[in-house]
Formats: structure tokens, sequence, C-alpha cells
């Protein structure tokens, strides 16, 4: 009851956020363009504003939300650690890093080559970080040390990139904000297959992931090949957020919060956590958008640093309870 | 005692940093898009000549070579302070919160009053820097401070106090252009009027440091033992808090916040003289500024005519760092 009255309240919540997403940004449209935009019923500006602008966004939004949150979720269920997301173990830097790299040194490859850069960076970044930090087994808050030095190591240079591409660097750095400002269909039809495929995998394999909850004897003990079922999970992760940081940039904490506030409610069931907290991911996303485009109008505030405000105490909060 | 193994180390650490320190600040005066020859430095230097040369050696360079040292130094001193009251290898002043404290006062300041007085920004910074110090430690500090949770809790505000900068900075896009290369950390521009605005600061607090340094040796042999020689624990760890602020915030006030020269420099000169503290701290400062100095120099050279912040050359070199100690610490 109580699980499908948070669906209900989620799904409520985002068809209110997609509506005032499309109603406000730079122009606010009265709610009748909205819905004669919507439904196509002429060729009016508002038709042409809602579907070749706001809804793209919109729907980039929410693929890069779930994205991300489900990415957290595997990844704080394979490392058994609370204070994990994309963000801390220096994905997004690298994914960052990797998507820079190309843009500035071969600017004529299509938007569709970006997410494979970010990946290759995005699994660079990650086998660094495990690699520094394993030593007969992972401590949770070593691991989040050394994602966040290996993070500034590649933040510092994706600065060095940009020092030189005069031109991009106010796209460039928008970007990297991870703001969603002028995403248009291509980037949803980019992020798409790699998010259906990505979301997929995970809900297939959500059982795997609740039998690695119980233990890594219990899990030997049930047949199950507990290291390769970790790389995939991991592989997975990796392509869920390089993919996301490939299109909005680093829109950080996402993966860290929405999980943990999706457990609160759902419990520890994968099966419900990963679609669950993939709907509140995108609305999250969405929201932090929408905010940021409509409230500081005509200025867009990049949806990551509304995140990012939003999770950094929430970080602090989950650190001084693994501390204890 | 004169000639005691270590005595001999420290001086010749000593006179080596100050040969090296000199020859960088000569070197960065000779160095640059405009390439000079000795005899053209050397003239311009000593002889008032309205040239072209003199301007470029006495008004660009040079202050800024000398930015570059006071700042270098203030930055390594603080972090010999903070690793020595926090007994914690891990911590400098951008780690720490510190920086992005009096970052996020400064970016404030620019946008509310894009007129303020240069000479206020010292203290804005500080402010800033008090501030998010104190954040840390308070969030840090219940149930016994350790040296990872205060690092995770200085990362964490940074994080938080950067988003809040960049938030405002995107409201304002006109401060926000010229405040984004500032935030990288670097000297490009950096005049005599840097210099007079750092100096005070950099000289009060190096005075005040090496005076603490007696107590800063007892705080290394523990609490009980600091407690016992009659020093109070309180009172010291609030004199270099204090102390550490007015470093920090100084150099972040005229350089940005520039990573990591806190945390590589003061491990540089305990592994070459040792951990008293009356010999490490004029050492970290005489090594912090060869460190920013160089760097400075390899930032504006490497990519000529464009130029690095040179805190991109300080996160190259201490994020493997800060990674190499972090493996170290858990060795033992």
């Amino acid at each position: 009851m109580r699980i499908r009255m948070l669906v209900g309240g989620l799904l409520i919540g985002l068809v209110g956020t997609v509506l005032t997403g499309i109603k406000f940004g730079g122009v606010a449209m009265p709610l009748g363009d909205v819905i004669s935009g919507l439904l196509m019923l002429d060729d009016s500006l508002a038709a042409k504003l809602v579907w070749e602008y706001r809804m793209p966004r919109i729907f980039v939004a929410l693929l890069v939300g779930a994205n991300l949150a489900v990415s957290g979720a595997i990844l704080q269920g394979i490392a058994k650690n609370p204070l994990v997301d994309t963000n801390i173990l220096g994905m997004n830097d690298g994914a960052g890093f990797a998507a820079v790299l190309m843009m500035t040194l071969l600017p004529a490859l299509p938007v569709a080559a970006l997410p494979l850069s970010a990946f290759a960076g995005a699994i660079l970044a990650t086998v660094i970080v495990y690699a520094l930090a394993w030593k007969k087994g992972m401590r949770p808050i070593r691991l989040a040390l050394a994602g966040i030095a290996v993070g500034a190591i590649f933040d510092a240079g994706i600065t060095a990139l940009m020092i030189g591409a005069t031109d991009q660097v106010g796209a460039a750095l928008l970007w990297l904000k991870g703001s969603l400002w002028g995403r248009g269909w291509e980037h949803f039809f980019t992020l798409l297959p790699w998010s259906v495929l990505s979301l997929l995998a995970a809900w297939l394999l959500a059982e795997k992931m609740n039998v690695i909850r119980l233990g890594d004897q219990v899990s030997r003990g049930l047949g199950m090949r507990l290291e390769l079922a970790r790389a995939c999970l991991l592989l997975l992760a990796v392509v869920m957020a390089g993919s996301a940081v490939a299109v909005a940039g680093t829109i950080g904490f996402v993966g860290l919060i929405v999980p943990h506030l999706v457990r609160l409610w759902v419990g520890a069931d994968h099966r419900l956590l990963l679609p669950v907290s993939a709907l509140a991911g995108g609305l999250l996303v969405l929201v932090a958008d929408t905010a940021g485009r409509s409230l500081f109008a005509p200025t867009e505030v990049p949806a990551g640093v509304f995140t990012a405000v939003l999770g950094a105490p929430y970080f602090l909060y989950l650190l001084r309870k693994a501390l204890r | 005692m004169l000639f005691q193994q270590n005595t001999v180390r420290v001086v010749l650490t000593a006179v080596v940093g100050l040969v090296l320190l000199g020859c960088a600040i000569l070197y960065s005066t000779f160095a640059g898009t405009m390439q000079l020859d000795v005899k053209t430095v050397w003239q311009s230097l000593w002889e008032p000549a309205d040239t072209v040369e003199r301007a470029v050696v006495w008004d660009l360079r040079l202050p800024r070579a000398l930015t570059g040292a006071l700042v270098g130094a203030c930055l390594a001193v603080s972090g010999v302070l903070m690793q020595g009251m926090t007994r914690n290898p891990l911590v400098e002043p951008k780690i720490i919160g510190v920086s992005a404290g009096a970052s996020l006062f400064i970016v404030v300041l620019s946008v509310l009053m894009p007129d303020f007085p240069p000479e206020w920004t010292p203290f804005v910074a500080m402010a800033g820097a008090a501030a998010g110090g104190l954040l840390v430690y308070a969030l840090a500090s219940q149930r016994g401070v350790t040296p990872i949770g205060l690092t995770l809790a200085g990362v964490a505000v940074s994080l938080f106090l950067n988003a809040l900068m960049m938030g405002i900075l995107v409201i304002d896009l006109e401060t926000a252009g010229v405040v984004i290369f500032w935030l990288a950390g670097g000297l490009a521009g950096r005049d005599w009027a840097h210099v007079s605005m750092i100096l005070p600061w950099a000289a009060g607090g190096f005075l005040f440091a090496w005076a603490l340094a007696k107590r800063m040796n007892a705080l290394q042999l523990g609490d009980d033992v600091a407690q016992g020689l009659g020093i109070s624990l309180e009172k010291t760890r609030l004199y270099a808090a204090l102390i550490t602020i007015a470093l920090a915030g100084s150099a972040v006030a005229v350089a940005g916040p520039i990573g990591f020269v806190g945390l590589v420099v003061p491990h540089i000169a305990r592994a070459l003289v040792g951990g008293d503290h009356r010999v490490l701290i004029p050492v970290s400062a005489l090594l912090g500024a060869c460190l920013l100095v160089c760097g400075d120099i390899a930032a504006r050279t490497i990519r000529e005519p464009l130029e690095w912040p040179v805190g991109v050359l300080t996160a190259f070199l201490g994020g493997p760092f800060f990674l190499y100690l972090l493996r170290k610490e858990r060795e033992q």
C-alpha cells in the first residue's frame, strides 16, 4: 500500500513537473498554449516551442536522472557502502575529462561519439580509484578519499584543456556544471538506447544484487560467481554514469541521495529499489532543471548546482553516521 | 652541537632553498612571451628609464614572482600548522574547506559590491576562511576528530560551498567571466598592489607561527604529554587556527584557491629537516615559495602564449601525493 502510494505520488509529481517544465522557462506560456501546443492542435509558435525546445529537454532530464540514480544504487549495492556515488568515485570527472579531451582535440566528431569517450573516461577513473584503494579488501572511507583525489586530478586536467580552447570555454563550463541548456532530440536519441538497455539489464540483475547484499559467503554458498557478477554490475554502473555525463555534464549527488531516500521508503529489495530510484532520479533532475531555468530567468542556473547544494549536506549527514 | 648531522642538513637545505628561490625569481623576470637577455633585465632593474623592457620586468614580472613567493610561503606554513594541530597528514587549506570559504565570501562580496576597495579583500577572505574551517571542524568533531573524518568533512563542505558559489556566479554572469579564472588559482596580472596586500599578513603570520613553534612541538608528543609540560591545548590550537586562517585567507585573497601546496611542502620539509617546528616552519616557507615561483614559471611557459593557472599544476602534483599518503597511512 505504502509503496503504491509512493509510486503513485512520484508519477503525479512527474506529470505535474513536466507540465510546469513546459509552462515555464525563458518565456512563461499560458496554460491554454501549453495544452494546445502539446496536442499540436495547430502550427503555432507554442507547438514549436513545446515540441522542439522544451519536450526534448524534459525527456533528456528524465533519462539522465534515472541513469544517475540507478547507477548510484548499483554502486552502493556492490560496494555495500553508503557514501559511494558516481561523483565521489571520480567517475564524473573522468568522463568529463575524456569528453572535453575529445571536444578540444576532435571538434568535428558528432554528438553521438561523446558517450563512447565519456565511458572510456569513467572506466579509466573507476579502475584507477579501485586499484589505489584496494588492498586486502576495501574500506568504504578509503574508497571515497581515493575517489576524491583522482577526481581532483581529472578536474585539473579539464581546466588545463580548456585554457587553450577559448571558443568553447563558456559552453564547456556550463556543460561541466551539469546543465541541460540547449539539449534537443539528438541528445535524447543518443542517450535513449544506452539508458533503455542498461536499465533493463539492471532490472534483470536485481535478483543477483539482492543475493550480494546477503554477504560474500552466502552468495558464494548459493552458487554465485561473485567476482563476475560484481564486475558486470560495475560496468553497468559506469555505462549509465558515462552516458549521462556525456549528455548533461557532471550532475552530482543524484546517485547518492536518491537511492538512500528510496531505500527508506521501499526497503532494500532491488527489484523495487531500482525502478523506483529511476523514477525518483528522473523527477529530481527534472525539478532541478525546471527550477534552474525559471527561478532566475532569463539567467539559467545549471541543474548540477541545485543537486550539489542539496547533496553535499546529505553526504555530510551520511558521513557522520558512518563515522560513529 | 654545531656539527651534528641534522644541523648540517638544515643549513644545507636553507642555503640550497635560498639559492633556488633567488634563481627562480630572477629567471621568472627573463622568461615569458617577451624573452629578455641578462643585460636588459639587469639594466631595467637598477637604472630608471622609461622603456618597455623596464615596464615588463619591474611592473609585471618582478611583482608577480614576489606575490607567488609570498603566496607559496603562506600556504605552506598554514599547511604545517594545520597538520601539526590536527596531527593529520592529509589536511591543507583547500582540502579542509578553508579556501572554499574564503572564495565564497570574496565572490559574494564582488557580486554584492562590485566596487569594494581592494584592501578589504584579505579581511573578507579571512572571515570566509574562518567560517569554512569552523563548519568543517564542527561537523567532524563529534566523538573525536579522526584524520579521515576531518578530511572527508572538509571535502564535502568544499563541494557544498563551491556549489553555492557556482549558483551565485551563474546568476551574475558578468562577474563570472572574471572570477572563473581566478578560482582556478593563478598569478596572472599580479602587481605591486598585491605584494603590499599580502606582505603584512605573511610577515605577521610567519612571526607568530615561529613564536608558536615550541608549543607546536609539544603538541606532537600527544595531548597528555603537552598538558604535563604545562601547555594549554586549547590556547595553542586557537592561536594556530587564527594564524592558519590569516595566512590561508590572505593567500586566497591574492591568488585564488591554489590547492595542494600546503599538503605537499610540509611533508617534503619534514623529510629534509625533521619535525622540529622551529626549523620546519621557516624551511616550509622557503620551499613553498620556491614551489610556487617555479610552478608559475612552468604554468606560463609550457603553452606560450597561453597561460595555465598555477593551481592546475599544483593539483597534478598534489593529487597523486595525496593518494600516496593515503596508501602509506593505511599500511601503518
